[in-house]
C-alpha cells in the first residue's frame, strides 16, 4: 500500500518525531510506514490522516490485486 | 542517560556476573542447577529486552506496547516457536547418537512441540467460527 506521508508531512513542517508523538507511536513505526515496510492499522491510519488534516484516501493508495 | 541506557547497563552487568558464576562453577567441577540456569535464563532474557525496546518518555526506538512493537512479537514468538522445535529435534538426534536410543521424554516434548501451534490456531478459529444458521 503506497502513501502520500512523508510529502504531506513536509509540506506542514512537520517533523517524524512530531507526527509520532501526535499518534502515540514512535518516529520508527512512522519511518517504516513512510518507506511502505509496514501498513498500519486502521486506527492509526486514522490517526496519521487527523494529524495532518486530510482523509484516509487523500494519504493512502491501494490498488486491488488482479485476481486472474 | 536515557532509561533504555541505563536499563540495559543494569541488566547487562547483571547478566555478565550471572554467566561469569555460572563458568566459574563449571570450570572448578562445582555442580550446575536449575538455580543458575534459571537465572542465568532470567537475566538474559531481561537484558535482552531492554537493548530491543525504546521507551515512551525518550522517543528512542520501537516501543513494546505499540502497534509495530508487537507485530514485532508476533513475528518473533512464531519464529521462535520453529527455532525451539528445531532445537528439540537436533537435542533428539544427539540423544539417540549418545546412547543409541531415543528419549522417550525428548520424543515426547518433540511430538508437542509439532502440535502446539496448530492446536492453539484451532483454538483460536473457533472464537471467529461463523455462526451456521
Amino acid at each position: 500500500m503506497q502513501n502520500r506521508i512523508k510529502l504531506l508531512r513536509e509540506e506542514l513542517g512537520i517533523s517524524q518525531g512530531k507526527l509520532a508523538e501526535l499518534c502515540d507511536v514512535s518516529r520508527q513505526t512512522i519511518n517504516a510506514i513512510e518507506n511502505d515496510k509496514y501498513d498500519p492499522s486502521l486506527p492509526l491510519a486514522f490517526a496519521i490522516s487527523q494529524a495532518l488534516e486530510v482523509t484516509i484516501e487523500q494519504l493512502f493508495l491501494y490498488e486491488r490485486k488482479n485476481p486472474n | 542517560m536515557k532509561i533504555k541506557h541505563w536499563k540495559t547497563a543494569i541488566t547487562g552487568v547483571a547478566a555478565f556476573i550471572v554467566l561469569t558464576t555460572v563458568i566459574y562453577r563449571t570450570a572448578t567441577g562445582k555442580d550446575i542447577g536449575f538455580n543458575d540456569i534459571a537465572s542465568l535464563g532470567a537475566v538474559t532474557l531481561l537484558f535482552l529486552s531492554a537493548l530491543t525496546w525504546g521507551t515512551k518518555e525518550d522517543q528512542d526506538g520501537v516501543r513494546e506496547d505499540e502497534e509495530l512493537g508487537r507485530r514485532i512479537t508476533e513475528q518473533s514468538s512464531k519464529v521462535g516457536y520453529f527455532l525451539l522445535t528445531l532445537f528439540i529435534l537436533v537435542a533428539v538426534g544427539i540423544d539417540q547418537w549418545a546412547h543409541e536410543e531415543p528419549s522417550l521424554l525428548l520424543l515426547s516434548l518433540l511430538g508437542l512441540s509439532m502440535v502446539t501451534l496448530p492446536f492453539i490456531e484451532w483454538v483460536h478459529m473457533r472464537k471467529y467460527r461463523a455462526a451456521e444458521d
